[in-house]
């Protein structure tokens, strides 16, 4: 009885509520109200931006793509959360292609490629020749334009009961790789992938692909084939990873959202197979137990995001920069040439500070260190960038949702008739757009085609590069042979793909002086199965930290009897600060702990209590680390708040004698 | 100072080093309980040594936080005067709160009337109100039916009582049959228009009708309001004044207390439009994971606020004024989630226009340093 009188209660407080604010905003609309707005606009040096397309033409934006034509796929939001149900747009949101047919630099026709209420609100578009991807939690659509006259012809499902309908912390966009594979993520509503016909999915791995924290949890990673299959989880534990970006060495860029106003944004280097510390692993604790932790210690701003994140337990992969407060959209690489002053750097849109970043990342050990720099802001209160892609051009096309606020299940514009939109291109003062000529007829043609910074454009031209196989052979040597590592890098992955010659091309990779392409060919290697152990033999003593990462990710879950010492080894050149390398090296180990570890501990012997040696035990999950870490913790040198990271790292050792022995030796020794 | 006093001098002092040889040392004594918390009561039972230990850990912790987190963990019993301790010292803390949630569990009612009676009566009744346990109402009500008690006590014990559904229905009783002291009628009634409980929530506003608003008539055009001339400077004092209580929920800058999402960088975030709305209709936009929920214990116990941990066995909910209460979810009958935004509707009643005009301008000055 009780709680019926609250629901009626409720009902009539929320209706009531409702009321005074549901008028429409009075802002003026409209290319012209568009042009306006764009002077409030501040745009890197040397660089200009122009209005591609606003409202009505384009709605919400809330994704976008470009394909090789140069046209713009967009994919909008109209039918927004609560505004979907009753529909304010009946016939559904639009996947609508805008096209720039006279050259002026602005969309001047928009095609309606597909229009329905399955497709309300999606957050992810990936155009890949004749099929485009679309991310609408629960469901990922392929679209199929057979006729190819820009509408879809057919729909089928590639994954269902992925993620929470309307939820922007669901799928997000499928972006293709320089493997041939693709690549997506979902934030933590995401909850589970399923296949077309609704089973749950086992990956590579083995596990089942959910967030019941067996082991994976919260937001995830992706790779898997073009057909779905062969399913890989490559991170978990995100919070809102809204969309990943790959390079051409296949190295995975991410943002990450915090608890709101917690100033805990990040942006990732997604290490394979590693744990993100979104929440804590054990216990599933959220946010408030890390924050606890470091208000006891007293910790600033700064620093308490570490706990936040669970950085400082064993297993979690450090982040690559803490951008503070904000709401992380749409991510690329920019690896064209045209914009110089952001080449190679990860390009990067939140709608909150309302700005498109890059975060020029260089290396730095096992992973990589980055600064942030501002590419496109306004002084518009209404510019939220949603999303941001590469023309074939090598311009950069912004997508902006346009509204008060961002997103984050409301919207200011209620009604189609005021709804904005605007899509803009950056570029530099006075370019005119072009669209290269495309050719894949030929192993020249399609190899030039592969230099694209647009990911369409490299779809293509990678599908005919591998269809003709041998006969690119001399064509893909001659850009493996350049000056330009990524370029070189997307050869090398389509040679690795001739039928026989395999084994040689990898090999080339591997004595290659550039770590980067053996970084790659480690991967390639990885992901073609063929044996790695003898791979990384070779590399046990590599100069770069960063190739001894890969080496260690690339012995994960490997069964061969070498397996463990060659871990020792690996584990042996730890410097004892580089993090990355520590988390590098527990990923490597998982599953076959006691193994590494007894092998670690015969080539060490008695010269383990070292800071590399005690790192390699704090990051064990091997009950024999328990024992060195009642020597650590009761040994008198060792600093207190030392001993409390050791008697955390114990949490992670699996329930054991050595473990209880450990501790009671801990709780009487410190008598 | 003459002899005798000499001598009782030398002899307190070597009481004090008595007592100082008994403590241990801050870093070892962390140690110690780390490493006893993670072996858990089996252990350390079936291990005299280590129940020495724990004893003594114990005894070095009393007053403190830990010394509750120790007797919850190991389920001592006879601790009730240490516990309460902790309780009066951290009234709106998790300890304390946890500490007066084992007193209560131990039933003593004797106990914690004799602590009505002394003179740390009003953090008491703070802290009894903060458990939220409907058992604390028949402890408190005597309190209220002695109009000669001390103003202070039976402010917080009205407070108190608010908090729980079974003390907010007596506070209206007593509202109704007229026998509320005019020293508490006003907290009463402030009190008892902001609880969740709707059915009690609209009889107060008849019987205890909230102050007439600062701002009952209806605002003038969101674009005229956005022109007029504002004060960040007053919008702050706006902002942590007690009758709107922004503070009270939303830190900005650490200042406040920290329940709701901080507002520290709002202003780079949210158009002053944005913002507006944000504050007339709390419930069109509410952030992930700052959704309420209302959580009913097999007990009867109803738990109200923020999930802020979501773990294996055990939930967290931060209630607002951000006490953090723990539950394992074994003892969890049903949770549900509120439709509405935890955040008050209707703030900007309780400021004049001009008020909420220089309220938007502080916040939209909050931008990223």
């Amino acid at each position: 009885m009780k709680h019926t009188l609250h629901a009626i209660a409720l009902t009539a407080l929320l209706a009531a509520s409702a009321l005074p604010v549901q008028a429409q905003h009075n802002r003026p609309t409209g290319r012209a109200a568009a042009l306006e707005e764009l002077k409030k606009m501040t745009v890197a040096e040397g660089l200009e931006v122009t209005l591609f397309a606003s409202e009505p033409m384009v709605l919400n934006p809330a994704c976008m793509d470009i394909d090789s034509r140069g046209r713009i796929w967009v994919a909008e939001g109209a039918n927004y959360r609560k505004w979907s149900n009753p529909p304010i747009r009946p016939e559904g949101d639009r996947i609508v292609i805008l096209e720039d047919t006279n050259g002026d630099g602005a969309a001047d026709k928009a095609t309606t490629f597909y229009q329905g209420l399955e497709i309300n609100n999606a957050l992810g578009l990936c155009v890949l020749g004749n099929k485009v991807i679309v991310s609408c939690s629960p469901n990922i659509f392929i679209f199929t334009d057979t006729d190819g006259d820009g509408k879809a012809d057919k729909k089928e499902v590639l994954f269902t009961k992925t993620g929470q309908a309307q939820h922007d912390h669901s799928a997000h966009s499928f972006v293709f790789g320089p493997d041939g594979k693709l690549y997506w993520n979902f934030g933590n509503s995401g909850k589970a992938v399923h296949d077309k016909d609704g089973n749950p999915i086992k990956d590579r791995a083995g596990n089942i692909i959910n967030d019941s924290r067996n082991p994976y949890r919260q937001g995830m990673v992706f790779r898997c084939n073009l057909d779905g299959s062969g399913m890989e989880t490559l991170g978990w534990n995100f919070r809102n990873n809204y969309e990943v970006a790959v390079d051409s060495f296949g190295t995975l860029w991410q943002s990450d959202n915090d608890d709101d106003g917690n100033k805990g944004v990040r942006i990732n280097y997604v290490m394979e197979y590693g744990n993100f510390g979104y929440t804590e692993e054990l216990t599933g604790a959220g946010w408030s137990t890390g924050w606890n932790k470091a208000k006891a210690k007293g910790v600033s701003e700064d620093e308490k995001v570490s706990y936040q994140w669970h950085l400082f337990d064993p297993g979690v992969v450090p982040n690559l920069i803490n951008t503070g407060q904000g709401s992380p959209t749409g991510i690329c690489v920019y690896e064209g040439t045209l914009l110089t002053a952001f080449q190679n750097q990860v390009i990067h849109c939140d709608a909150g500070p309302r700005t498109v970043r890059a975060y020029p990342a260089t290396r730095t050990g096992a992973g990589y260190k980055a600064t942030i720099k501002d590419l496109l802001t306004s002084s518009d209160t209404w510019y939220r960038p949603a999303d941001a892609c590469t023309a074939p051009d090598g311009s950069l096309y912004i997508a902006d949702w346009h509204d008060a606020g961002v997103g984050g299940h409301n919207m200011a514009d209620r009604s189609v008739t005021n709804m904005t939109g605007r899509i803009y291109r950056v570029a530099p003062k006075g370019h005119k757009s072009s669209v290269p000529k495309l050719d894949l007829n030929t192993a020249a043609g399609a190899t030039a085609a592969l230099q694209s910074p647009n990911l369409a454009t490299r779809y293509l031209a990678w599908a005919a590069l591998n269809t003709m196989q041998g006969k690119a052979e001399a064509e893909l040597l001659t850009l493996w042979s350049g000056s330009d590592a990524r370029q070189r890098a997307r050869a090398l992955h389509l040679l690795a793909r001739i039928k026989g010659s395999e084994a040689k091309h990898i090999a080339a990779a591997l004595k290659d002086t550039d770590a980067d392409i053996r970084i790659t060919g480690l991967r390639i290697a990885r992901e073609r199965g063929l044996d790695v152990i003898p791979f990384v033999k070779q590399f046990t003593n590599d100069d770069s930290a960063a190739v001894r990462r890969e080496c260690a990710i690339a012995l994960r879950h490997n069964t061969s009897p070498e397996a463990p010492k060659l871990w020792a080894q690996l584990a042996l050149k730890h410097d004892g600060q580089d993090r990355w390398y520590l988390e590098a090296l527990g990923i490597s180990a998982d599953k076959n702990e006691v193994a590494c570890f007894a092998a670690w501990q015969a080539a060490v012997g008695d010269k383990w209590n070292t800071a590399a040696g005690r790192d390699i035990v704090w990051r064990s999950r091997a009950p024999q680390a328990a024992t060195l870490i009642a020597k650590i913790v009761t040994d008198k040198e060792t600093k207190a708040g030392e001993k409390a990271r050791y008697l955390r790292a114990l949490d992670f050792v699996p329930k054991s004698k050595e473990k209880d022995d450990a501790l009671a030796a801990i709780a009487l020794g410190a008598l | 100072m003459n002899c005798m006093k000499l001598r009782a001098f030398a002899a307190l002092l070597a009481a004090i080093t008595l007592v100082s040889a008994q403590t241990i040392e801050p870093g070892r004594l962390a140690t110690m309980i780390e490493a006893l918390t993670r072996l858990g009561p089996e252990k350390v039972n079936a291990n005299p040594k280590l129940q020495e230990a724990l004893g003594k850990v114990l005894a070095a912790t009393r007053g403190t936080p830990q010394f509750v987190k120790l007797v919850e963990e190991f389920q001592m019993k006879g601790q009730n005067a240490g516990l309460l301790e902790v309780a009066l010292k951290l009234p709106a803390d998790e300890a304390g709160v946890a500490a007066m949630r084992l007193v209560l569990a131990a039933n003593e009612p004797k106990l914690i009337a004799a602590a009505l009676a002394g003179t740390n009566a009003p953090a008491l009744a703070q802290v009894l109100g903060n458990t939220a346990d409907k058992r604390v109402v028949p402890l408190l009500l005597p309190i209220l039916a002695d109009a000669k008690g001390e103003a202070a006590l039976r402010k917080a014990v009205v407070r108190a009582l608010a908090q729980t559904q079974e003390g907010a229905t007596e506070l209206l009783r007593l509202a109704r049959e007229e026998k509320l002291g005019s020293d508490v009628k006003f907290v009463a009634g402030a009190e008892l228009n902001a609880v969740r409980w709707l059915a009690i929530k609209a009889e107060a506003a008849k019987l205890l009708p909230p102050p007439a608003g600062q701002n009952d008539k209806p605002l003038p055009p969101v674009a005229e309001l956005l022109k007029m001339k504002s004060d960040a400077k007053n919008g702050e004092t706006v902002y942590f004044r007690e009758s709107v209580g922004c503070g009270k929920c939303h830190q900005v800058n650490g200042k406040g207390t920290d329940f709701g999402p901080a507002l520290s960088e709002i202003g780079s975030k949210l158009g002053k439009d944005a913002l507006l709305e944000s504050i007339l209709d709390p419930s069109a936009g509410v952030s992930f994971g700052y959704e309420a929920w209302s959580v009913e214990l097999k007990n009867g116990d109803e738990l109200f606020g923020l999930v802020v941990s979501d773990a294996a066995d055990e939930l967290a909910l931060k209630a607002v004024g951000g006490v953090v209460t723990r539950v394992k979810k074994s003892d969890i009958a049903k949770r549900a989630q509120s439709k509405l935004s935890v955040m008050p509707a209707g703030l900007a009643q309780t400021m004049t226009v001009q008020e909420l005009v220089d309220l938007l301008e502080f916040l939209s000055t909050l931008k990223k340093k």
